[in-house]
């Protein structure tokens, strides 16, 4: 369950003394071990010229590619990446802050796009006054839910993620809802992984309680491959997808064969 | 059953697949047409292997991809995608980089519609009354689209039936983006063309909010940056840093090539001398 931790004063430490503790000390499969090691992300958020200094570091080497193989938008920036964690830094602009004709750059910061993960995160306010969130937890993660169809989310308030404060979001279960903040925030992140048998991750209508679409994420990319090779090795690709459908350990990915072959989900 | 194709080492298209992405780099420029184009058999093969070895080892991946990589030849990327009847999107997007879809379905033809706009007198500047206008439409084996320095182009392809379709990319040759509505063919979104100029300019910003003693030393880097507001985020910056400079900044940018830039400067200059 999503939990808050108060601000707290403590020594410093560095990214490359933080990267060290996590691979050591960190268990990522396990949420207790990710919530204890809570007080080594707030050291590093003690560090307050860190990032500022990473930038620079890696703006040096690469010049404007120095996020080439980053596949999240412009709101992330990855600082570390390992088989186990990805840790980023997150940007909160405000609304006064987005000028935008399009809807994209809303879009990006995914302002008011209730969701849950896939995958547990930790995170603490580094920069900014901060967002606000709607907190929700999904009464039953485990099902595999249509697109439509209703879900039992409980509302948990609104909470706020000021400087130094922390969240811990529960993979599946909890569900939030970005508020934008009133002056530019930065987040640190902690992410886990998305397992080989995730379940799916949703984002949601809060008002009518329903499943509003299916995030995407990278374990898509086999399911994703057979649709196109079904134009040039039907059998083939068709005999493969038949094979996740019935045998994958991720309902995601059955559900998306199941898709990708054409057929009905129940 | 598909009878069943043989890719080993000796004949894994990898080779077929360089040639095309050679001939596109041709058509690109203008040297190459339809008297050279590969053997649509000989690619149908090269496709077919690749996507076999993509099979046995997928590359990472986001999001809900609709192309396979198959890999990439100098500058060229060439990827499989499918087109079909329904592949016409609600946005028509400006031609930012040079493009070649080949379809490996002799049956069935691309439709091919392009389109222009002549009178955007700044890429850089979102004009809302920017309309495209049609120029041809076309049902060919392979079309390619290049950017133009004299109009915006924008080509929308599809397929009479769902067919696998090679597509050739070079890199971008233009900063930013333009989006039009299919329906009414206006001007819909102008962006940047690639995300690193997004990142740059909300790293100024973090810059600005943080006053990191870092921030000067980047920001000095971007002043010449192609995309202008992270030009002029950068000056922010160091105009910030460096109060002693702002007014040569500010001169500076009062002469920059993006007119948003330059009028907002001379603005700022001008509060500065009269207060």
């Amino acid at each position: 369950m999503a939990i808050k931790l108060p601000a707290k004063a403590v020594s410093p430490v560095s990214l490359e003394e933080y990267l060290v503790f996590l691979d050591e000390q960190v268990d990522c499969t396990d949420p207790d071990s990710l919530v204890g090691s809570a007080p080594m992300l707030r050291r590093l958020a003690a560090n307050r010229g860190f990032l500022g200094q990473w930038f620079a570091e890696r703006f040096l080497r690469n010049g404007s590619a120095f996020q080439r193989g980053n596949d999240y938008n412009f709101q992330s920036i990855v600082l570390a990446v390992t088989d186990h964690y990805l840790l980023r830094a997150n940007f909160w602009k405000p609304l006064s802050g987005i000028q935008d004709r399009s809807g994209l750059e809303s879009d990006a910061f995914g302002y008011g796009v209730a969701h849950n993960h896939s995958f547990h995160l930790l995170t603490i306010g580094y920069v900014g006054s901060g967002y606000e969130t709607d907190m929700y937890r999904l009464s039953d993660p485990e099902p595999i839910y249509d697109v439509g169809e209703k879900v039992e989310l409980e509302s948990r308030g609104t909470w706020h993620l000021g400087l130094g404060e922390m969240m811990f979001y529960e993979a599946y279960a909890d569900v939030h809802s970005q508020i934008a903040p009133t002056d530019l925030s930065v987040s640190l992140n902690l992410m886990t992984h998305s397992r080989r048998d995730a379940l799916p991750q949703y984002t949601f209508d809060v008002s009518t309680g329903q499943v509003l679409s299916l995030v995407g994420s990278p374990l898509d990319v086999r399911v994703q491959l057979l649709s196109l090779a079904r134009l040039l090795i039907p059998d083939e690709a068709d005999a493969e997808l038949r094979a996740i459908r019935d045998r994958d350990p991720s309902s995601r990915l059955r559900m998306l064969a199941r898709d990708a072959l054409g057929e009905p989900q129940r | 059953m598909s009878s069943p194709v043989r890719c080993d080492a000796a004949n894994d298209g990898m080779a077929a697949l360089a040639q095309f992405a050679q001939w596109a780099e041709s058509v690109f420029v203008g040297v190459a047409g339809v008297d050279s184009a590969p053997d649509c058999a000989a690619l149908r093969h090269a496709a077919l292997c690749r996507m076999r070895e993509l099979l046995q080892a997928p590359p990472d991946g986001s999001g809900m991809s609709t192309v396979a990589p198959l890999g990439l030849f100098g500058d060229i990327e060439v990827e499989l995608c499918a087109l079909g009847p329904d592949s016409a999107s609600a946005r028509l997007v400006a031609v930012s980089q040079p493009t070649l879809w080949f379809s490996l379905e002799p049956d069935s033809p691309l439709l091919v519609r392009r389109y222009r706009a002549v009178d955007v007198a700044h890429r850089e500047v979102f004009d809302p009354s920017a309309r495209l206008e049609v120029v041809m439409e076309e049902r060919v084996q392979f079309a390619a689209a290049t950017p133009d320095a004299a109009e915006l182009r924008a080509v929308q392809v599809s397929a009479e039936k769902r067919a696998p379709t090679l597509k050739a990319t070079a890199p971008a040759m233009a900063d930013f983006v333009w989006t039009f509505d299919t329906g009414t063919l206006q001007a819909q979104t102008l962006s940047p063309a690639n995300v690193d100029a997004g990142r740059l300019s909300i790293v100024m910003d973090y810059y600005r909010a943080s006053g990191d003693v870092e921030g000067a030393f980047v920001a000095e880097h971007l002043l010449t940056h192609p995309v202008y507001f992270v030009r002029w985020k950068a000056m922010q910056v160091l105009a910030e840093r460096c109060p002693e400079r702002a007014d040569l900044l500010l001169r500076s940018a009062s002469a920059d090539a993006h007119p948003v830039v330059r009028t907002t400067a001379a603005r700022l200059l001008a509060a500065r001398q009269e207060g």
